[in-house]
């Protein structure tokens, strides 16, 4: 999978977990561009991506993430 | 999505991924729903957000639309024991308490003499029941508790379990306590997570990370199944769970098609592969029907054929254990509606199995509130499907539950005694009946509140009360509330009927009147109002007031005022208001001799 084809992906979960169809992601997105990316949704989005994607996040990995690009680049080293 | 599929996964396994990212859409399905809508304090000793959504799909699926408490982080308990006004204000019908693993606030030490580890086991114990009894005086509402899982960790590896400091020793004594409790108290019933951990498996039930995170105390597929589990406990509770159980024959009861392969060529018992899972499907069967599930067949055979599978020396079932055995050639929608008029129990209390997808499909097509789940194919796994399902959660086990079926049997003699009658109230004179009617007591309180909780069709108000409220009917000068016990000559029915009647200004309204199905036609629901207007009587109460209140179920007794002699006073849209002057009151009872305790 590429950049693009995860990108794609977590923004489909992503609209899904946080009940907004019109969320629009790009990598320089980051939590404090989306009103709905609050601590408890943050949760929600982890446990589903690690649903989609099949992989587990580890402890520390995905508590400050920059932005999209970073979490993007997580899921596909992963993935691998 | 279609909204089978986005449905489909609330149905065990559970499709979480569906759950979470189409959630909007699922809660959009379930709305279109009908349901009788409940108070639920949800108290949490961890994380209990996402608990509460998943609880409101279960809830909402099962028929019943839930408003919330939700107790703040860690504060479950407390809230209990300090009196949370919010939650005094809030009035449950129901408490649950999230509790497992990370509660245990003291675990033994190795070194613990058996005496101390005792202690440790009653400390953990009494911080628990401190809160149930107090709920028990306060909120006096239902208690669902959680009891504990395995613990995660065995430092001593097997010895653990054996060992008198083990962990999962000192776990499984907590939880006999828990379980003994339940035993002595009617308005607590246990959530089984130990049960349902096993089942999904430790390593998928506990998420540390998540713990971590954010203080989730299980899983997120644990807190599903935890959400599926308290909702199928609720709507037993409520009395919407399943009561009769729909069987197809060939190829489900046993291999092989009777019709065809005649009573030897069939596959039941020993002697082959799918014969002993197909006598092992029955034998599950068997014990459903023994905790007071009806039995019913829905086959495309003759009758002769049907009776001549069920006489199989490995049979299980005999033809005898089924209250209704419709055998013909014509669509099984139509017999499941014969069913449904014999065995007095609405479509949503039945659950079909046919291995056959087309004739599920029938049914789901023309009897939507049937349940019908897919079985799949391989008869190993059917009554798996079906207690997975939990579409038979039973909240009690009364004796009029495991006597049920004796009671059909009855009735069975009763009906073929009836077509040696001419009229039918000299059949009815034959049957020798007497009722014994009292005042609400302690002793029956909670057969009771089982059928005014239960019952739907000979049901005038459909009213529910909680435990509560039957109490308070025990005893009070402005409620006359009572209950009848019928007997007759092929048996004990059992306690059948219940009537209460609030006095307001010398005007007694009847707020409950109800009467089990299976005393239908007997007169029993002319000799209760008898008997409360005879207690209207010496209160000097000169008019009665009663009440219909329309619902899906029933229809059956629209005309029942009417047919006692009150008059119709108005109408409104699904209620209608009837009033009776006691001293024009005559007795429609002629056939059941009446005595007062």
């Amino acid at each position: 999978m590429n950049t693009n084809d995860v990108l794609n992906k977590v923004q489909e979960t992503m609209r899904g977990v946080f009940e907004n169809p019109q969320i629009n992601l790009n990598l320089q997105s980051s939590a404090k561009d989306i009103s709905e990316w609050t601590s408890l949704n943050h949760i929600n989005l982890i446990v589903a991506l690690e649903h989609t994607f099949n992989i587990r996040f580890d402890l520390g990995e995905v508590e400050d993430l920059a932005n999209i690009e970073e979490l993007v680049h997580l899921i596909i080293e992963k993935s691998q | 999505m279609s909204q089978n599929q986005l449905l489909e996964a609330l149905e065990y396994p559970f499709n979480l991924s569906t759950i979470m990212t189409k959630r909007a859409q699922i809660v959009g399905e379930l709305s279109k729903l009908k349901g009788i809508e409940k108070r639920v304090a949800v108290l949490g000793e961890s994380n209990t957000s996402e608990l509460v959504r998943l609880l409101d799909l279960f809830l909402q699926k099962n028929n019943i639309k839930p408003v919330f408490f939700e107790s703040n982080y860690g504060q479950g308990r407390q809230d209990i024991l300090s009196n949370n006004v919010e939650l005094l204000k809030f009035k449950p019908d129901i408490v649950y308490i999230h509790s497992n693993y990370f509660n245990i606030r003291q675990w033994p030490k190795y070194s613990d003499a058996p005496e101390q580890i005792e202690r440790l086991v009653s400390n953990e114990f009494e911080s628990f029941r401190t809160v149930w009894d107090k709920i028990g005086t306060s909120l006096k509402c239902l208690v669902i508790q959680n009891n504990f899982e395995p613990s995660p960790y065995r430092p001593l590896g097997n010895l653990d379990f054996a060992h008198h400091s083990g962990s999962i020793n000192f776990i499984n004594a907590i939880n006999q306590k828990i379980a003994n409790y339940a035993q002595q108290n009617s308005n607590f019933i246990v959530n089984d997570i130990n049960y349902q951990a096993s089942l999904l498996g430790l390593d998928k039930w506990f998420d540390f990370n998540l713990w971590y995170r954010s203080k989730y105390a299980m899983s997120f597929a644990a807190l599903t199944l935890v959400a599926h589990n308290i909702g199928n406990m609720l709507s037993s509770h409520w009395g919407l769970t399943k009561r009769c159980l729909v069987l197809d024959l060939d190829n489900t009861l046993w291999g092989g098609v009777i019709g065809d392969d005649g009573q030897t060529g069939i596959e039941i018992g020993p002697d082959s592969v799918k014969g002993q899972a197909h006598q092992d499907f029955q034998r599950y069967i068997r014990k459903l029907s023994e905790r007071g599930i009806s039995l019913a067949i829905a086959s495309k055979n003759s009758l002769e054929s049907a009776k001549l599978g069920l006489s199989h020396p490995h049979s299980i079932l005999k033809h005898e254990d089924f209250a209704s055995v419709q055998a013909n050639w014509g669509p099984k929608s139509d017999s499941i509606q014969q069913i449904s008029k014999e065995v007095s129990l609405g479509f949503d209390s039945l659950l079909f199995i046919d291995d056959n997808p087309a004739e599920r499909e029938i049914i789901h097509q023309f009897l939507p509130n049937v349940a019908t789940p897919n079985v799949g194919r391989n008869i190993a796994d059917y009554a798996l499907k079906i207690d997975r399902a939990g579409f038979f959660e039973a909240s009690k086990l009364e004796s009029e539950d495991t006597n049920r079926n004796q009671f059909y049997a009855d009735n069975v003699q009763r009906e073929e005694h009836k077509l040696q009658f001419d009229s039918y109230l000299d059949y009815l004179k034959s049957l020798e009946m007497s009722a014994i009617l009292a005042k609400f007591d302690q002793e029956n309180i909670s057969r009771i509140f089982q059928l005014i909780n239960k019952t739907n069709q000979f049901n005038l108000t459909s009213r529910r009360y909680n435990m509560e409220s039957v109490q308070n009917c025990i005893g009070s000068s402005n409620t006359i509330a009572i209950y009848g016990r019928l007997l007759d000559k092929f048996g004990d029915n059992g306690i059948v009927s219940v009537i209460v009647g609030h006095i307001l200004e010398g005007v007694c309204h009847i707020d409950i009147n109800l009467m089990s199905c299976r005393v239908l036609n007997r007169q029993m629901e002319f000799a209760m109002l008898d008997q409360l207007i005879e207690f209207c009587k010496t209160q000097k109460i000169r008019t009665v007031i009663g009440e219909y209140i329309e619902s899906d179920r029933n229809k059956l007794v629209e005309n029942f005022y009417e047919s006692a002699g009150f008059q119709l006073d108005r109408r409104s849209q699904n209620t209608s208001f009837w009033s009776l002057d006691v001293s024009q009151h005559q007795s429609k009872n002629q056939a059941i001799k009446v005595s007062i305790v």
